[in-house]
């Protein structure tokens, strides 16, 4: 009995899946509150516990001291929530191309997404602050995403010559977000590296609303087609003989990535990796089928997000490292891994 | 007989130049296996594709149960056929019970919910395939007779009334393929109308009810599987010497390879 082996469960991911999940809450609460305890000025649990008890109005740790609060309240916590859904966000869309991309080797960024999403959030940065950003990075990310589509459409079903190409797309389009960033008020729009490399400082409560409100619409219109997304990703013309249009859909899951990938680029630049790293471990953890690996993904990518921003605080105190440069070193590897294995290894 | 549920009129496709189909006519009905027959690049797989919804004619008209192709959307022509064709995936990281579930795609209204319909079929697939006992299997560690009946089970549990065959035995071996085609031919027992490519002229002669033998994109000749299988018939269109006897043990014709034709072969 083959089907044995594997233990009588319908699902082979389930156990893992079970107990996998819940740790990984778990490990984002505890991330979640280191980042809101350490940095500059180091809280003790207590406090930090205080600020927020006594924001719902109760004061079972105490009045938490004005610096406490400040720091908490005003900097650390959209910080956090900022880190929260912008990693899962990232992750979302890493599983999602992955999956109608049939690769493991997508990303939103390596395909260029993000780059070109960040020309039109540096633009929009000049012309209206954050909001101008976001709006700029959701016009500029569809307009990538689309220009990406008709990339995979040529390459066809050669996947290995769509990477090279996003990457050389990314590549282009990097260098005309500095043509953009040194042509403007350079004390309105944020520099090169914030752009490239991403960054969740000055992450304020107005950004992280907004940011939230689009990628909760964009997010949760991917998770609706799940079952969609999983037939694209056993072939197209498998899922064209089950009632999908093949093309149609397809682009308008790009046009969602795109817009999604947008918001967070504005928000904070560009973070490349986690898109990547994240849907190809919880793959392993909450298996193959998208409405299992997607809100995985978007637990995992929460944590890796607020993990390197906690870590880009905490390495070289007191500078603030970028924290795209976190998630490279941890992806990059990664991802010279899975080209060097090929398909499948 | 029943009112043909495929019927292609003076169907007609044309890539750069070539003619790969040229004014085809076509019918198939509920309860008859029809064998598409033909040497290598007669335009057996392209018909396939066209009666499937794939490919839309240059000229003429498919119909599957009187909507055309051309006209039907992706999720109506899904409910009026199946395909399976010779080449599945390799590589798709889901497990077998989840690619057969995919069957039920068609059926759902709500993508969310699995109703007792969509369990039974898919049950009732695995069984009739055979890969029940695979199905916590992941389908990528499968061998390639495994894939194939996966995907036959995939093709059960849409529950088609047409159902298109793009010679799904060329990997198999022999106790595999027969296999298929007794599935194959169940199902047009079962009133589906089931449409199948052969490369294989035995094969053909033994479970098909009618024939329509290709060559260079236009019918040959198309009829029972004694007016189609006849020696001269099949020696000019192969360009092989070929004789056609009754089969020893089967109601039958055989078919046996003598030797080469004079005439030269086809350059490659």
């Amino acid at each position: 009995m083959k089907g044995q082996e594997r233990g009588v469960s319908a699902d082979p991911y389930r156990r893992r899946r079970r107990g996998g999940v819940p740790i990984l809450i778990v490990a984002l609460l505890v991330a979640s509150g280191l980042s809101l305890s350490l940095g500059a000025v180091d809280l003790a649990g207590v406090e930090v516990a205080a600020v927020l008890s006594g924001k719902l109005g109760l004061s079972w740790f105490g009045e938490a001291g004005s610096q406490a609060e400040a720091v908490v309240w005003g900097i650390r916590l959209p910080r956090l929530l900022m880190g929260v859904v912008v990693g899962a966000a990232l992750a979302a869309t890493g599983a999602v191309l992955q999956g109608v991309l049939r690769t493991d080797l997508a990303d939103p960024h390596l395909l260029g997404i993000g780059p070109g999403a960040a020309i039109g959030a540096a633009i929009g940065a000049g012309a209206g602050g954050v909001p101008g950003a976001i709006a700029g990075g959701v016009a500029a990310g569809i307009m990538t995403s689309l220009f990406v589509r008709r990339l995979h459409r040529r390459a066809s079903a050669d996947q290995t010559r769509l990477i090279l190409s996003g990457v050389a797309l990314g590549a282009t389009l990097g260098a005309w977000v500095g043509f953009v960033v040194f042509a403007s008020n350079r004390s309105v729009v944020p520099p090169i590296e914030f752009w490239l490399l991403g960054g969740l400082a000055g992450s304020t409560w107005r950004a992280v609303g907004t940011a939230t409100v689009y990628l909760v619409l964009a997010v949760g219109g991917l998770i609706t087609v799940t079952r969609t997304i999983d037939l694209l990703a056993v072939g197209p013309s498998e899922a064209w003989q089950l009632g999908v249009d093949v093309d149609l859909t397809m682009t308008i899951i790009f046009i969602v990535v795109g817009a999604a990938v947008g918001v967070t680029v504005g928000a904070v630049g560009v973070v490349a990796f986690v898109g990547l790293l994240v849907p190809f471990l919880m793959r392993r953890l909450a298996g193959p089928l998208h409405r299992h690996l997607i809100p995985a993904a978007m637990v995992g990518g929460a944590l890796l997000l607020v993990s390197a921003d906690l870590l880009s605080r905490l390495l070289i105190e007191p500078v603030e490292v970028p924290v795209g440069l976190i998630t490279a070193a941890v992806g990059g590897p990664l991802f010279l891994w899975l080209i060097s294995k090929g398909r499948d290894g | 007989m029943a009112e043909p549920s495929v019927i292609a009129s003076r169907v007609s496709f044309r890539v750069g130049g070539a003619t790969l189909i040229d004014a085809v006519d076509f019918h198939a009905a509920p309860g008859e296996l029809v064998g598409l027959l033909g040497p290598n690049g007669a335009g057996k797989s392209t018909l396939i594709r066209l009666l499937s919804g794939e490919l839309l004619p240059g000229e003429g008209s498919i119909v599957l149960n009187g909507a055309s192709t051309a006209s039907t959307s992706p999720k109506d022509l899904s409910r009026a056929r199946s395909v399976l064709g010779q080449h599945v995936p390799v590589d798709t990281p889901f497990t077998v019970r989840s690619i057969v579930e995919m069957g039920r795609h068609p059926h759902r209204h709500d993508p969310a919910l699995t109703s007792e319909d969509d369990r039974r079929a898919v049950e009732e697939a695995m069984r009739r395939t055979g890969v029940g006992e695979l199905a916590e299997r992941v389908y990528a560690t499968l061998s390639s007779g495994e894939r194939l009946r996966v995907f036959l089970a995939r093709v059960l549990a849409q529950e088609a009334p047409i159902v298109l065959l793009d010679e799904p035995t060329a990997n198999l071996d022999i106790g595999h393929s027969e296999a298929i085609l007794t599935e194959a031919k169940a199902l047009s027992r079962a009133s589906h109308t089931v449409v199948s490519v052969f490369h294989d002229l035995n094969a053909a002669a033994s479970y098909c009810d009618r024939i329509c033998l290709l060559a260079e994109g236009k019918v040959r000749v198309t009829g029972s599987v004694r007016e189609v299988l006849r020696g001269d018939v099949l020696s000019d269109v192969y360009r092989q010497k070929l004789e056609v006897v009754d089969h020893p043990f089967r109601d039958c014709p055989l078919v046996l390879v003598v030797g080469q034709d004079d005439r030269p072969v086809p350059a490659w």
